[in-house]
């Protein structure tokens, strides 16, 4: 293979991956807080994408349009939080998950019948500019996305390991009730987790709409950021960053040696390789379970 | 516990019954004031703007036809269940809808498997049965007396309108083509490719096939670079296509792009942007939604009046299908007199030459040995961020009627 | 949220003579029901119910590997998937009877539910759920790229079964043979739920380290489950390309999946009647929401939260708390007295 061409792949295979690693973030960052697999994650950045779009309807400038949107989608989610999720404390995880799914299947029919284009857009910073090295092009978008994953997840890092909010979410996440006999309060750590997972979800959804496009399906990239935390290993946030890079890279080699319909099968097998060798991913320790 | 599931579940289902009402002896869906069109498609799920537009659309013809005094005195009412893009719904729809509520005929605003999975069964009770978007084959062939296709053509006469196009008009030479793995663009695809050798004895120099919801074509369109043609088509639907646009140029190529109909949409224009300059189509009616030709005007003054605060994007090409096959169809029924039988409404659609329901339609024909109404496209062209038509005309003789006449 | 705890099983301690003949008698009625109520209808019942009946065997499969062993499988759809192509291959290409070739579909589904087993063995939950995907996603390309067997993404027919001489076209006829099958894997389920397979299943649930501690035999009964759940599915789907006369392959897609998990959360995990329940509970309810039109799936999936919230442990878990309700209204009556 020329170099060129392996260049290019190359590129493009981080940039998509960097999608699935800013999805995997929010992913295992709401689980990080909750214990809870959020099978909405995907229609929220759907959701984040379209409130932007209806922000950049009104004409506003990028980055009110940003900050709207993260500020509209974090008390979104507080109100999921109190309506629907919190009622749900103490059932089983798979009626919790299973309720995620609901939850997720409205907000995606509310968006699909809220704007019928087949495709949408949204205005950025970054239209129309293309960075070219050589032969190789890349969209400087996937350098903001790459970016904000990156900032993103030593952010949370250090939330989760120095501040005394971020070890009470591990600690509700852990053991619930444990975590309540020493004083977390719990009430408040669930809406604070969810709003803030729902902000980068919709961040997410903002920062891929430039180059995807916006369309009612695009939740299901969740799917893929799932697959990149798993190969992360699961509970690590720089797992999702490693993950979701190394899954974009795979699959886009994968696409190139065995043709484009073969991109995702590729991937899930070099996946279940991986798992074989590291059972509990790339950065997964042997997590202490109870027995 | 058992007791009480059990019980609960003969209350589900005397309440079952209850809501959904007994069964009738079967009527054939007319009375004294009224036809009875029970119509099908997906209005939940991805392929939503497909039924969404059929239905309105055929919402809004009808809502003319009657205001016009009807059909030979009677007012038309369509009965639209969802299919969610699946056969065994749109199964139960239609055996709902023929068993249920009796309809007079069934008015198909699917897409192409779902619409198979229900023909077997409308074809075995003889009910008349106008596909107006599915272009899967077994709708015309084999020939049914009972079965029609109206404004979509079929997925063979993709491949023979463009090969024509590409190698006539384009008068191209070297032609790769990327394609989707879904099952409408694989058809226009394999079509292409099949006609192009089949008519002008031209190979395509390399295919790549791309999944639905990928949102990188990095490889794909590496391939393509790489056997240097002079044209590519990019057949798929609007989303994937938009990005591939927009990647192919991204990625140095400059040679022109030639999509399928699923991506003829002012959508890409907008999320394309300037790449999507030159970017050509097939489109299914003579007009373009944004033409300023009176007949597309007055349609879409009627549909603003109806739908007046319609989400963007609407009305789409599906809007107009099951608009102008609703006025084909009450041709037919009038045409059959004001007795009408589902024979005599068959037979009358079968007189159906160049019949152009309304000034946005292609023209219908139908006979008694095939009941395909449309082989029409119209080949448009994005100039100044706009669609316009090519003008050209495809004028290879088809193969899908002749082979038929040789039956 | 609290782990995966054990969820509430039928209890069952042996051959109880009375509670057995109770069960049954209690089943009588909605068996009587189902037997003697469809003739008074129309085929869309029929069709409706048929369809409602395939998805019992799916959910009743899929729950005895996940309520009652423990391992979730995003995958039941896949089986589903070989055995509607199995059976319409053998019936269509090969020329077999259709009473061998959907039993083949089954058998075909259940081995290579011994192959996902294997890889099963190393992983549990979430990455169990990424593996089970994984064999989706394998099976979806292998019916896009051997379209001679499968028809590709254009889809596949597959006709009515012929039985004693006369074609099953009748959507009445197949429904009873789907209601008799059915009725059979209900049993089968049950039986094993009852025997010491089921037990070991309970065992792997609660606590892997325990039951191996004990001497069971982890990967065999592991396996077994997969398989089991395979089979099933393998027979549910070649009734249904039987029953629609027409295979998508978009119909077997991770969507398809997920409403198999569905059925049986809804229903009640670990309960073969909760799998019926929670099967033709939500079979039915999107024909009966048509009449929102294009909201239908809104309403369901807001229908479906609302359930998950009052019943979390399933639809099943109403039975004992309508009686204990009950009697609760009957202590509260007396002491008023």
């Amino acid at each position: 293979m020329e170099l060129g061409i392996f260049v290019q792949l190359l590129v493009a295979g981080l940039g998509i991956g960097s999608i699935y690693a800013l999805v995997a973030l929010g992913l295992v960052l709401a689980f990080k807080g909750t214990g809870v697999l959020n099978f909405a994650h995907g229609d929220l950045v759907a959701f984040g994408a379209y409130v932007a779009l209806f922000l950049s309807l009104l004409k506003l400038p990028y980055w009110q349009v940003l900050l709207g949107t993260l500020a509209i989608a974090a008390v979104f989610g507080v109100l999921l939080e109190r309506t629907l999720i919190r009622p749900l404390l103490n059932a089983p995880a798979f009626t919790v998950v299973v309720a995620t799914l609901a939850i997720g299947l409205m907000i995606k029919n509310a968006l699909r019948l809220s704007w019928q284009e087949n495709i949408a857009t949204l205005p950025s910073p970054l239209d129309g500019v293309t960075v070219r090295v050589g032969d190789v092009s890349v969209n400087p978008q996937y350098f903001w996305i790459i970016g904000c994953s990156i900032a993103i997840m030593i952010l949370l890092a250090v939330f989760f390991r120095r501040t005394l909010i971020g070890k009470a979410m591990k600690a509700v996440a852990q053991n619930r009730d444990a975590a309540r006999l020493m004083g977390v309060r719990v009430n408040r750590v669930f809406p604070l987790t969810f709003a803030v997972s729902t902000a980068v979800a919709a961040l997410a959804g903002v920062l891929i709409a430039p180059i995807t496009g916006i369309q009612s399906e695009m939740g299901s990239v969740i799917i893929k950021g799932f697959v990149a935390a798993i190969l992360g290993g699961f509970n690590s946030l720089p797992g999702c960053v490693v993950g979701g890079l190394v899954l974009g890279t795979l699959e886009t080699f994968g696409g190139a040696f065995f043709g484009g319909t073969f991109k995702d099968v590729t991937a899930f097998v070099l996946l279940i390789v991986v798992l074989l060798v590291r059972p509990n991913g790339i950065f997964g320790g042997a997590e202490a379970r109870r027995v | 516990m058992k007791s009480v599931i059990g019980k609960l579940v003969v209350a589900a289902v005397v309440a079952t019954l209850a809501l959904l009402g007994s069964t009738a002896a079967a009527e054939n869906g007319v009375t004294n004031d009224t036809v009875l069109i029970g119509a099908y498609g997906p209005v939940t799920g991805p392929a939503a703007f497909i039924g969404l537009g059929g239905r309105d659309g055929a919402e809004l013809a009808l809502s003319e036809i009657n205001a016009a005094g009807g059909v030979n005195g009677r007012k038309l009412k369509m009965i639209f269940e969802d299919d969610a893009f699946s056969p065994a719904k749109a199964l139960a729809s239609v055996k709902k809808l023929v068993e249920q509520d009796n309809v007079f005929m069934v008015l198909g605003l699917s897409g192409s498997n779902p619409t198979v999975g229900t023909l077997d069964y409308l074809r075995d009770a003889k009910i008349p049965t106008y596909v107006a978007i599915a272009s899967a084959p077994q709708v015309t062939h084999p020939f049914s007396h009972y079965l029609f296709r109206g404004a979509s053509t079929e997925s063979a006469r993709y491949g023979e309108v463009y090969a024509e196009f590409l190698t006539q008009y384009l008068k191209v030479k070297k032609i790769a083509i990327l394609s989707g793995a879904d099952e409408n663009a694989k058809n226009e695809a394999d079509n292409v490719e099949r006609m192009l050798d089949k008519w002008y004895k031209m190979k395509i120099l390399t295919r790549a096939e791309f999944k639905v919801g990928d949102k990188d074509f990095t490889p794909q369109i590496l391939k393509v670079k790489q056997a240097d043609p002079d044209i590519i088509l990019a057949i798929g639907q609007t989303p994937e296509v938009s990005i591939i646009i927009k990647q192919i140029r991204d990625l140095g190529l400059k040679q022109p792009i030639f999509g399928g109909a699923a991506a003829v949409d002012n959508s890409i224009i907008i999320n394309a942007g300037p790449a999507a300059e030159g970017y050509m189509g097939g489109w299914l009616t003579p007009l373009y939604l944004d033409s300023t030709e009176p007949p597309m005007t007055k349609y879409m003054q009627a549909y603003n009046k109806m739908f007046p605060n319609a989400p963007k994007g609407r009305p789409n090409l599906y809007d107009i299908m099951g608009y102008t096959e609703v006025y084909v169809i009450a041709e037919g029924m009038r045409r059959a007199g004001p007795d009408l039988t589902r024979e005599k409404f068959v037979s009358a659609l079968e007189t159906l030459k160049d019949y152009q329901g309304s000034g946005v339609a292609s023209p219908r024909t139908f006979t008694n040995w095939h009941h395909v109404g449309n082989l029409n496209q119209q080949i448009m062209v994005v100039k100044n961020q706009k669609w316009v038509p090519v003008a050209w005309q495809a004028k290879h003789e088809s193969e899908i009627l002749s082979s038929m006449k040789k039956q | 949220m609290s782990d995966s705890a054990p969820i509430a099983v039928p209890a069952v301690s042996g051959a109880v003579p009375g509670k057995l003949a109770r069960g049954l008698r209690v089943a009588l009625l909605p068996i009587a029901i189902a037997v003697l109520l469809p003739p008074f209808l129309g085929s869309y019942y029929h069709f409706v119910a048929s369809l409602a009946l395939i998805n019992v065997i799916i959910a009743v499969g899929l729950n005895l590997l996940t309520g009652n062993a423990g391992q979730i499988s995003m995958c039941q759809a896949s089986f589903m998937a070989i055995g509607a192509y199995t059976t319409s291959y053998l019936t269509t290409k090969v020329g077999l009877s259709y009473w061998l070739a959907m039993p083949s579909g089954g058998l075909l589904a259940a081995l290579l539910g011994v192959a996902l087993g294997f890889p099963a063995l190393r992983f549990r939950g979430f990455y169990l759920a990424v593996v089970t995907l994984g064999f989706l996603e394998i099976t979806q390309i292998l019916v896009e790229q051997l379209p001679s067997i499968t028809g590709g993404v254009r889809g596949i027919s597959a006709s009515r079964p012929y039985l004693f001489g006369s074609k099953l076209s009748n959507d009445l006829a197949f429904y009873y043979v789907v209601f008799a099958i059915s009725l059979l894997g209900i049993w089968c389920a049950i039986s094993l739920l009852r025997s010491p397979t089921g037990r070991a299943f309970d065992a792997i649930r609660s606590s892997e380290a325990a039951a191996q501690s004990l001497g069971m035999p982890l990967a065999r009964t592991k396996i077994a489950a997969f398989v089991i759940a395979a089979f099933y599915a393998g027979i549910g789907g070649g009734l249904y390309a039987s029953l629609v006369g027409f295979i998508d392959p978009l119909e077997f897609g991770v969507w398809t999946s997920i409403r198999h998990v569905v059925f049986i959360v809804v229903g009640g995990l670990g309960s073969v009647v909760g799998s019926i329940v929670g099967a033709v509970a939500l079979t039915v309810l999107p024909e009966l929401l048509r009449g929102f039109k294009e909201y239908n799936e809104f309403v369901f999936g807001s229908l479906l939260l609302l359930v998950l919230v009052l019943m979390p442990t399933g639809l099943v878990g109403l039975g004992p708390r309508v009686r204990s309700w009950l009697r609760r209204r009957a202590d509260h009556m007396r002491d008023d007295k």
